[in-house]
């Protein structure tokens, strides 16, 4: 008895540490072309200098920029446009992937309108999508190599849901380089002056843009009116309630740190912050980088921009302080938010998104071995919608939504 | 003159200069009324238990500010020297109640030929707000010094202050207490003081004049 109660042990401890292996072919991808890959998805062939891109590619945090021809094909391999533009590698700590997010100023904008590139019937209120003029095509962030649609997914659940913000539009591409291919990517629209210009359909030199300092906390002045800028800034400085109401478009902040709590972004509010101004109206903040979404549950957002010392936080504190119904409009827009999103929705789009670019994963898994394997990527999106039923949980049972 | 009377003039005079600052301050502050019962069950010589509730009054007494319960567990080494353990949880307007920890090491000296008792409390203290996680740590010195020698009545002064952690490192706060503790009967004590609470190292620093009564009973 003693000996058979001993090999089972010893099997079971064998057992639990042998490695799974899933063997499953993986597609050719040294003798195809953006127009010849088996694919669904749109495709972009980048035709630039060799030497110039190895030299962009491995000096990634040089800020190099190089110049190129884009090709956009649709997903039957038909040529869409052809343009020419500067690329440059984009990004913070996701640039230390192996497959980088790469920015692209084309010279000329798109019109999308009759491209479609991205549907212009997505676009939010206020936003147009007419003209394509600057994109990303993004690597995902810290996301890479795990769903390879997180970030996306997240943006998607903020404006198929009417959220009243700008966030980056955009869809999966397969993307080539020199007609080799390179990798698959989130097309996103681009939230600097261009993007914004095009997004909402002003003058690039219009809007202010600001930004906050990481990891410091500043909210920081970048391009366009200075004054504006600062007079912002000295409002948060001097906890000037009046003057913040009259800069910044206070439903699209609570809009904007609504969802952020929602979706339980830890990214945030300390880093990817950054807000706009067109022509002198209110600041508008804009929604990206959602990579980190849902990564710990019970670490909700919104209770903590009471205490932090970041001056998106400070702006929360001076409005909540000075209550001229703010806590109300707050309150009532929260539970709003709660009524619209749903975890059936998130779910929807994950699928959505998934079924696009499951039978292109074999692609990515052959080029750069991450994810490992086509399950492990499925394991990976069961998990994103388990993030976030488990943090829709625990955010419904401490604001009292359940 | 002798030391006795020196010391009674000491008092006298702290007393006085105490006011005087006070009076001088142009400050606009809040009145709060901290009234509350204090039991205390002495198990032996060593070992006593306590349990507090007050309730804390602000916006010049006309608003609950807070309600809170205390547990203590005290442990004293020797005359001069004891330890002291708390908990304590805060009900606060808005759902932002606190969890508080503290540990006190306690010196205690008297002073017999003046009737003077000296101590000096040093508590660590860490504090968070249960629905947003604001965790707050500080570092409180308080030297106190009180006056026996009259039969019913011990008057008290003392200073605090509080040294914040949680990346700040610097003084947030001064407190100027100045009180009397009042024997009703072999059980039970009054305790009554008047202090002023003063912030500091904050953008818009705030004072708080502090009414404080406290009913003391010893199981």
């Amino acid at each position: 008895m003693k000996y058979l109660l001993f090999i089972s042990v010893l099997a079971v401890f064998l057992f639990s540490c042998s490695k799974f292996e899933v063997s499953e072919e993986l597609p050719d991808i040294e003798n195809i072309s953006a127009t010849t890959i088996a694919t669904n998805l749109d495709r972009i062939n980048i035709s630039v200098d060799p030497g110039d891109w190895d030299e962009m590619y491995i000096n990634y945090q040089q800020d190099i920029e190089i110049t190129g021809e884009i090709h956009y094909y649709d997903a039957t391999g038909n040529l869409q446009f052809s343009e020419e533009g500067t690329l440059q590698i984009k990004g913070a700590s996701s640039t230390h992937y192996p497959m980088r997010s790469i920015g692209i100023h084309l010279s000329q904008g798109i019109d999308n309108q009759s491209l479609k590139i991205i549907d212009p019937a997505l676009a939010l209120n206020g936003d147009q999508l007419n003209t394509i003029s600057s994109f990303r095509l993004r690597n995902s962030g810290n996301d890479n190599g795990v769903t390879q649609l997180k970030d996306l997914a997240y943006a998607r659940l903020a404006y198929l849901n009417h959220i009243d913000l700008e966030t980056k539009y955009g869809k999966p591409v397969q993307v080539f380089v020199n007609q080799k291919y390179f990798g698959l990517l989130n097309l996103r629209t681009e939230n600097d002056r261009e993007g914004l210009s095009d997004l909402i359909g002003v003058e690039v030199d219009d809007i202010t843009l600001l930004k906050m300092d990481y990891p410091n906390g500043d909210i920081d002045f970048r391009e366009g009116d200075e004054n504006l800028a600062d007079a912002l800034i000295t409002a948060i400085n001097t906890e000037d309630e009046h003057a913040l109401e009259e800069l910044i478009d206070i439903p699209n902040f609570i809009d904007y740190i609504l969802f952020q709590d929602f979706i339980g972004n830890m990214d945030w509010p300390h880093n990817n912050v950054k807000l706009y101004s067109a022509n002198g109206s209110k600041f508008r903040f804009l929604l990206y980088d959602l990579d980190y979404a849902a990564d710990k549950n019970r670490t909700q957002r919104l209770p903590k921009l009471e205490y932090l010392e970041d001056d998106l936080s400070k702006i929360y504190q001076i409005l909540r302080a000075h209550d001229n119904g703010f806590i109300e409009l707050l309150e009532e827009r929260q539970q709003a938010l709660y009524n619209n999103l749903s975890i059936e929705k998130f779910n929807a789009i994950v699928d959505e998104l998934s079924s696009e670019i499951k039978s292109d994963i074999g692609f990515l898994i052959k080029k750069w071995g991450a994810p490992h394997s086509t399950f492990e990527w499925s394991l990976n999106v069961d998990q994103l919608k388990q993030d976030f039923e488990v943090n829709d949980f625990y955010n419904r049972k401490l604001y009292g939504f359940l | 003159m002798d030391s006795y009377r020196k010391a009674h003039l000491f008092l006298l005079l702290f007393f006085l200069a105490g006011f005087q600052s006070w009076g001088q301050e142009t400050i606009e502050r809040d009145n709060e009324l901290w009234s509350g019962i204090s039991l205390r069950y002495k198990l032996n010589k060593k070992i006593q238990f306590g349990l507090d509730q007050q309730v804390r009054m602000s916006q010049n007494m006309n608003a609950i500010r807070s309600s809170l319960f205390e547990f203590s567990a005290r442990y004293r080494f020797n005359k001069h020297f004891s330890l002291k353990g708390q908990y304590r949880y805060t009900i606060r307007n808005g759902n932002r109640n606190v969890n508080r920890f503290t540990m006190d090491a306690n010196l205690k000296w008297k002073w017999k030929k003046a009737d003077l008792t000296f101590e000096y409390r040093a508590r660590f203290q860490h504090s968070m707000v249960v629905f947003t996680g604001e965790p707050a740590s500080y570092f409180r010195n308080r030297p106190k010094l009180s006056y026996y020698g009259f039969k019913k009545i011990e008057p008290f002064i003392s200073y605090e202050n509080f040294y914040k952690f949680n990346q700040h490192n610097e003084f947030r706060g001064h407190r100027y207490l100045l009180g009397v503790d009042i024997k009703l009967n072999k059980d039970l004590d009054l305790t009554l003081s008047y202090g002023i609470d003063q912030e500091t190292n904050t953008k818009s620093p705030n004072s708080r004049n502090l009414f404080v009564a406290v009913l003391k009973y010893d199981f």
